[in-house]
């Protein structure tokens, strides 16, 4: 119940922050809070969070921010599909190489949506909208600081073997 | 025993495959079938404690810097408050008059009244960001309250947008900003009638489809017609800023900046206009113009 309830309110936060009332100016800045959190749940738990989570949770990012239901869940699924394949991988890079990479699988995700968005003649967002690939890197960053500093707490509280 | 780390190949690919079919499927049959809608109504419902949870401290901190004033800025509001309301009682009393002179006329030609009647109901915009790539923002009106999609949403300046989505207690609103939006319009000053779209920006419409030889001028402004019996007649829309002729292009390229405050509207009104009276009136306005050529 324990590790559950961890996912759950990380979910609730990233999900939050990702409809924070921001000004405009600081929009294309914000990270993509929710992709982050379920490649942080994948790389840390591998073997029960995965591409289900990722669509669940893209699911309910359409519901929240109005783009067409399927979509954020397609993007998400696609990318985390994508990490978990390099995961062998970026499991030996040091935390600022993670970062980087972090950087541009976001950016993926924000092209892919551009993509998507342009082969069903949506509105689309501008170029500037890949700065915030860049803020989800830090945001990696503060995410490992946090949960490394209080990682024997939390391999006691999440007891997953 | 621990299990193997890394899960086969195949599994994840299944998984992932599994997944891009389920979000195609509700990408390509979701603005299609009635059950994806609901769905949809659904999902909009269990995510609306998210967004109260954000909304409910952005009001508190609205709350507390609406009453942390200096008695100074108080007086000063409430001197630009009183200013205002005469301002706006004095043309109140020209509006009324400019009513019965109105019925007045209209009896003379055995015309019906053009009255918007209609009910009304105020609504609070929910303090979050939707997607920036979208001009819509979510209301705290729902079915509960006779929401219905399509229902025209003003402020106190004019056109907002119109309901597209009705959840339980929440609507979505898109703009007259959006690009997927469309306003049937008639210019104030020579009735010239067109259409508004958005740009996908907050500051800009234009109009479609006008031809290069259409007397539209800077300045003009552009109210609800009331054709397609949605919008009620006679609302604000947005106001002529550029007027483009391209050589040799048979339209002309028109541009408006809206006359609701887009971006600093707090409360929205929901109208519900009298269908049955709407549909008389533009009936009535069509014949009129049809009648000096006739």
């Amino acid at each position: 119940m324990k590790r559950y309830f961890l996912l759950f309110v990380t979910v609730i936060v990233a999900e939050m922050l990702s409809i924070w009332p921001l000004f405009s100016f600081l929009q294309p800045f914000r990270p993509q809070w929710v992709l982050v959190l379920i490649l942080f749940w994948i790389y840390w738990q591998p073997n029960h969070c995965g591409i289900g989570l990722a669509c669940l949770l893209g699911i309910i990012q359409d519901a929240l921010i109005g783009t067409p239901l399927g979509l954020y869940g397609l993007i998400f699924s696609f990318v985390s599909y994508l990490f978990i394949v390099w995961l062998r991988h970026f499991q030996f890079f040091s935390i600022e190489k993670q970062a980087i990479a972090i950087v541009v699988f976001t950016a993926l995700a924000i092209g892919l949506r551009m993509l998507l968005q342009g082969l069903s003649h949506q509105p689309n967002l501008s170029g500037i909208y890949f700065l915030s690939a860049v803020s989800s890197g830090c945001v990696w960053l503060l995410l490992c600081f946090i949960f490394k500093s209080g990682l024997n707490r939390l391999q006691s509280v999440v007891s997953w073997a | 025993m621990l299990r193997s780390q890394f899960q086969s190949s195949t599994t994840h690919l299944l998984r992932f495959l599994s997944a891009i079919a389920l979000c195609l499927l509700l990408l390509i049959l979701g603005p299609h079938v009635d059950q994806f809608n609901q769905l949809r109504s659904w999902a909009s419902t269990l995510v609306l404690p998210v967004r109260y949870m954000v909304d409910i401290p952005m009001r508190l901190v609205y709350w507390t810097t609406a009453r942390v004033e200096t008695q100074q800025a108080l007086l000063a509001d409430n001197a630009k408050l009183r200013a205002h309301e005469l301002l706006l009682e004095a043309k109140l009393q020209k509006l009324l008059a400019l009513e019965r002179e109105n019925a007045s006329l209209r009896s003379l030609l055995s015309s019906s009244s053009q009255l918007n009647s209609g009910r009304a109901t105020v609504a609070q915009i929910l303090a979050i960001d939707m997607d920036p790539g979208l001009q819509q923002f979510i209301i705290d009106k729902g079915e509960a309250e006779s929401a219905y999609p399509g229902q025209p949403v003003l402020d106190a300046y004019g056109v907002l947008g119109q309901v597209i989505d009705v959840g339980h207690l929440t609507s979505r609103v898109l703009l007259v900003t959006d690009v997927h939006s469309a306003v049937p319009v008639e210019d104030s000053r020579n009735g010239v009638r067109s259409v508004v779209v958005g740009e996908g920006n907050s500051d800009a419409l234009s109009l479609l489809a006008v031809p290069d030889s259409q007397d539209i001028q800077v300045g003009d402004q552009f109210v609800t017609s009331g054709l397609g019996l949605h919008f009620p007649m006679g609302y604000p829309v947005g106001k002529v800023v550029a007027v483009v002729h391209e050589p040799g292009k048979s339209f002309a390229q028109v541009l408006l900046t809206p006359a609701a405050h887009i971006d600093r509207s707090q409360e929205v009104l929901l109208v519900s206009p009298d269908r049955a009276k709407l549909a008389e009136a533009v009936d009535h306005q069509l014949n009129a113009k049809k009648a000096p050529g006739g």
